[in-house]
């Protein structure tokens, strides 16, 4: 599965709900899927996705779903334990691995060695991991976790590269200002 | 005697602190821990009205700080000035260029009273590397002002939409 399959996957997935995603080409892929204000694009601080998803699921009562890499979460392991201590039960973290830092140059991460993220999340405490190969999967696999009690880690391999897609045209001030509107509503 | 009144010191800035974190407003911290602001963190983590999570390194404090924040939260994060290297990535490409008013406290080791030398370049240079992110630093010089620099520090962050800082030196704490 290519990794726009999968974030188009996730966004039809969680209409209504906040979406971090990513910096670099997951955010660019996703913009181009359509704009929402619900989307949240990292434009930098690579590796912090899980941990503005878990700061934002303190706050708010609706899911929170987070759409991070490989490399990314590789860059923020103790992300995962904090997540595992805490353990919010509206945090979704799917981690799309295509094994490589795909933004940079396709280099490989550990992930396309013996590097397992579900076990490493599962080992830092979080019950709920789970991992995908497949688009029929995943869509099933994340209708549940957003049924279900968190907080659910879901690893989803996907293949390298990235899709040929425009650069986002916001700057970090407007990305922030609707996202904050646009999850008012789901304040707890 | 002398232990005594710096232990009367220490407990005054540290309850002189979480007041005014408190009448400030700020309902969530994330902290990465520190012997300086340790009361502090206790009287946040027993504060059932502040939600609290402590952070493996302070970058992913300020990453957590951000998105609870961004979910209508008044977000403060704790940790001592040497994690300001830990930090500075997450504030110039995401607290900062995001607007997001954090309020960074950083106690200060390196002082004059410092016995450990690791400490001691970090301590000095603490202000520079804040200036040099373009981001304000606040400091109080004696425990009684505290309360005031804080709320000053709030009011800056919160009228530029900024993460700011508030640095309290170890001789605040009688070290």
């Amino acid at each position: 599965m290519k990794r726009i399959d999968a974030l188009k996957a996730i966004v039809e997935g969680c209409v209504n709900l906040p979406l971090i995603c990513n910096l670099g080409y997951p955010s660019r892929e996703l913009y181009s899927l359509g704009d929402r204000d619900l989307n949240f694009y990292m434009l930098g601080s690579m590796g912090l996705a899980s941990s503005i998803g878990l700061g934002l699921s303190i706050a708010l009562r609706s899911k929170v779903v987070v759409a991070d890499g490989d490399g990314s979460i590789l860059m923020n392991l103790g992300s995962l334990a904090t997540i595992g201590y805490t353990s919010p039960k509206n945090l979704v973290l799917l981690v799309l691995d295509n094994a490589s830092y795909g933004t940079t140059g396709g280099q490989e991460t550990a992930t396309s060695g013996a590097t397992d993220l579900a076990e490493v999340a599962k080992a830092a405490g979080i019950r709920s991991t789970r991992r995908i190969r497949n688009l029929g999967s995943l869509r099933r696999v994340l209708k549940e976790a957003l049924e279900s009690e968190g907080p659910h880690v879901i690893v989803v391999k996907v293949e390298k590269g990235n899709a040929d897609v425009p650069e986002i045209e916001l700057s970090p001030q407007q990305i922030k200002k609707r996202f904050v509107h646009a999850v008012s509503r789901f304040k707890s | 005697m002398a232990k005594e009144s710096s232990e009367t010191q220490f407990k005054k800035t540290s309850r002189a602190t979480y007041h005014a974190l408190k009448s400030c407003g700020y309902n969530f911290v994330s902290f990465v821990p520190d012997s300086l602001l340790k009361d502090v963190i206790e009287m946040i983590r027993a504060d059932h009205r502040i939600a609290s999570i402590a952070a493996t390194r302070e970058e992913e404090a300020i990453g957590i700080a951000t998105g609870a924040y961004l979910g209508g939260k008044k977000a403060a994060v704790l940790m001592q000035n040497t994690g300001l290297g830990n930090s500075i990535t997450a504030l110039a490409s995401l607290a900062i260029p995001y607007r997001v008013p954090l309020l960074l406290v950083m106690s200060r080791r390196g002082g004059l009273g410092e016995k450990i030398p690791t400490q001691l370049i970090m301590g000095r240079a603490i202000k520079r590397l804040l200036n040099s992110i373009g981001m304000r630093a606040f400091e109080p010089k004696m425990p009684k002002e505290i309360h005031n620099t804080i709320y000053q520090a709030e009011e800056f962050s919160a009228e530029k939409s900024a993460p700011v800082a508030v640095i309290l030196d170890m001789s605040l704490f009688g070290r």
